[in-house]
């Protein structure tokens, strides 16, 4: 009587397992076909033309910057209180390069009014005159790749991709993407910006780009460039963004590459782009 | 339709948060308080809810950079799938240990995937990116994991209650 033991197997069930065993292999594929899907046309959007994402993201940018400002402005007001001996320390600065300036200015007063003259003698007439825009800092990518600002400008106020901005301590970045109210500006010293840079001391001309750690880096110096720690760097004609002549900051290490043909400088942005709280926009256009 | 709402309203609070905390703490590294809420929906809810807060999260983080889109959002889907599998191996349900573990591994394979991706766009050296984003992001990320565990479990609770 052993074969009792077994269970009694009818041909019904045997179909009605292979029903069961396939349709769980068909829901197993239907669940991985539909994640599949999900992710491959995330891989779509990559190659999206920048037009067709922007109003979304910038939609949700006006959402978003609402409730960021209103929570972080009590938290702003309590650093600026318990960093006061910084800012106090710095008004002390300003206050003396104020008075050095004041000084210097009555002097220059003079030489202004020979270069007018002078000006009007040879009929020279400046080329390179730009208007701009103030705008203010509104927002700022929470992450730890990418350097963007949004500001509080767009195309209603004449800003276009590609545009400089500055403020008065030197260059901030250039403008990325714009909608009618608002735009996002890449700063400096993210990885994905460039400009064509001058060291004005030697006139040596390189490539300046961001870098993951919050500085610059000059590239494609020739190998026997001069190029020293403490050098200024500018802006440079060749940029097809920025006027020429802007500073954008100081060279603080040299690094000889060990093909030994070329030489890379490491620059500290003259702006201190983790406190911008406002930017100007030239309008080169 | 009400808990797809509560996801939205989570990553939608926690996005905030870390605007909030770039706005304040500038020039300081912040920890991925995403990526923790979405492992934190995968353990909680299983992976449809998980895959939810990660497009949502990486919608919300393409948004504001200046990046191509959809790179943030490919980055969290990776993550999703991979806390999934990985959850099979390390978590062990009521040990807290085991989370942080989780969301330790999460973190490395998500900054990974993000760098790989970005590859395509940007040439990035991955000694730099191992020296100021991997190590930064993951030591602050598994740091907060715990305290933000515990904030999400309660908020959890009272909402999907």
């Amino acid at each position: 009587m052993a074969y009792l033991r077994f269970p009694l197997i009818l041909p019904e069930d045997i179909s009605n397992q292979h029903f069961l065993l396939n349709s769980r292999v068909s829901k197993y594929h239907k669940k991985t076909l539909i994640y599949g899907l999900i992710t491959l046309s995330v891989v779509v959007l990559f190659f999206l033309p920048a037009r067709m994402v922007s109003p979304l993201k910038f939609n949700f940018i006006s959402w978003t910057s609402l409730p960021v400002r209103i929570i972080s402005f009590p938290l702003l007001e309590l650093k600026k209180v318990l960093l006061y001996h910084r800012t106090y320390a710095e008004y002390v600065k300003l206050q003396k390069d104020y008075n050095t300036l004041k000084a210097r200015l009555i002097g220059m007063e003079e030489v202004i009014r020979e270069n007018n003259r002078l000006e009007k003698l040879l009929k020279f007439k400046r080329s390179l005159v730009y208007s701009s825009v103030g705008a203010n800092v509104v927002g700022r990518d929470p992450s730890n790749w990418n350097e963007t600002v949004i500001i509080d400008k767009g195309s209603q106020d004449d800003v276009d991709v590609g545009m400089p901005a500055v403020n008065a301590q030197g260059v901030v970045g250039k403008v990325a993407e714009v909608s009618d109210r608002k735009s996002k500006v890449i700063l400096l010293t993210d990885p994905g910006f460039s400009t064509a840079g001058l060291v004005k001391r030697s006139r040596e001309i390189g490539l300046v780009s961001g870098t993951l750690q919050g500085l610059c880096r000059m590239r494609y110096l020739s190998a026997n460039a001069d190029v020293k720690v403490g050098d200024q760097v500018i802006t440079s004609k060749l940029s097809s963004s920025f006027p020429e002549g802007l500073f954008v900051g100081e060279v603080i290490a040299v690094e000889y590459k060990k093909n030994g043909l070329s030489l890379d400088c490491i620059i500290q942005p003259a702006v201190p782009l983790s406190q911008l709280e406002e930017v100007l926009i030239i309008r080169t256009r | 339709m009400y808990l797809l709402c509560v996801i939205l309203g989570l990553v939608f609070a926690t996005f905030v948060v870390e605007c909030v905390l770039v706005h304040v703490l500038s020039s300081w590294y912040i920890p991925n308080l995403l990526i923790i809420l979405v492992v934190f929906f995968n353990l909680y809810r299983g992976t449809r809810y998980s895959l939810v807060a990660g497009i949502l999260a990486g919608l919300f983080k393409d948004s504001f950079s200046a990046g191509p889109f959809g790179l943030y959002t490919f980055a969290f889907i990776i993550a999703v799938f991979f806390t999934t599998l990985m959850k099979m191996y390390i978590y062990q349900p009521g040990v807290m240990a085991s989370r942080i573990l989780l969301v330790f591994i999460v973190t490395i394979g998500y900054v990974t995937t993000y760098w790989i991706i970005q590859l395509m766009f940007t040439s990035l050296a991955f000694p730099s990116v191992f020296l100021y984003i991997l190590v930064p992001e993951v030591g602050l990320t598994t740091l907060i994991a715990p305290v933000a565990f515990k904030k999400y479990r309660q908020c959890a609770l009272r909402l999907f209650a």
